[in-house]
């Protein structure tokens, strides 16, 4: 899996672990992007999004120490981050205002961002369960392979293959218009 | 869609059409389960085809100050 990571990666996170800032530069260059694009897509909320973008750097700034790219390619370590943030979001939420951890229904917050398109394949995605809606993200639009998938979801990779089967199973469903789609 | 055999199906069409392979050759090597793949390939790439939001360039520039000034501290 390490082997996948390119290599200018790995050198700029050797480079990060020694102090160099602009190893830390180039790697937001490099994936604030793909994360913020994952916080959006989670949270309907493009400040949030932003903000929670800024919060993995943090995390990665504070944590690079102990950051193994044997164990796990850099790319997922990140996002691994996110996924975290995003359950730690959710879970402050719900204590605020019980009842409403879950993503809001379509059409009922008005956040989202302009080049954000309000079409049904967003509304669908956002009906999913939380982590049929991770794995869609995290594979088809941050196009991770299934073994980072599995890295950052704590999961096999045949549990994330089984995962992202019933995920697209369950759009179909809802782009067909039936409701019960986690039975 | 339902059983391993079309799961495995589904799962191997999802790496070709990764590696570049279209949706009719995926089809083409399944023909058994055509008529219950092709509705599932098609919403991977309609899931493809949604929009990449990125950060706006305000927003960019802040998180990356962000990161600069922490890292340099």
């Amino acid at each position: 899996m390490a082997g996948s990571e390119p290599e200018a990666v790995r050198n700029l996170v050797e480079r990060l672990k020694g102090g160099d800032a602009e190893a830390a530069a180039s790697l937001y260059r490099l994936y604030a992007d793909p994360l913020y694009r994952y916080f959006v897509y989670q949270t309907r909320d493009p400040d949030l999004a932003a903000d929670l973008t800024s919060e993995v750097f943090l995390r990665m700034l504070e944590n690079i120490g102990r950051y193994n790219h044997r164990g796990i390619p850099f790319r997922a370590w990140l996002f691994k981050i996110a996924h975290n943030l995003v359950i730690d979001h959710y879970r402050e939420r719900a204590k605020r205002a019980p009842g409403e951890a879950d993503l809001p229904e379509p059409g009922t917050e008005d956040p989202e961002p302009a080049e954000v398109d309000r079409d049904r394949l967003v509304a669908a995605l956002n009906r999913l369960t939380a982590e049929q809606r991770q794995v869609v993200l995290l594979r088809f639009i941050e196009d991770l392979d299934i073994k980072e998938v599995a890295a950052i979801l704590g999961k096999t990779e045949g549990a994330v293959k089984a995962l992202q089967h019933r995920a697209i199973a369950a759009l179909r469903r809802l782009l067909e218009g039936d409701q019960n789609v986690w039975t | 869609m339902s059983g391993p055999e079309l799961e495995s199906a589904f799962n191997d069409c999802i790496e070709a059409l990764r590696a570049g392979q279209s949706v009719e050759d995926c089809l083409g090597r399944y023909p058994e389960h055509r008529a219950e793949l092709e509705p599932f390939l098609k919403v991977v790439t309609e899931v493809w085809a949604m929009p990449r939001p990125g950060l706006s360039p305000a927003a960019a520039r802040a998180g990356d100050g962000r990161v600069a000034g922490t890292s340099r501290g």
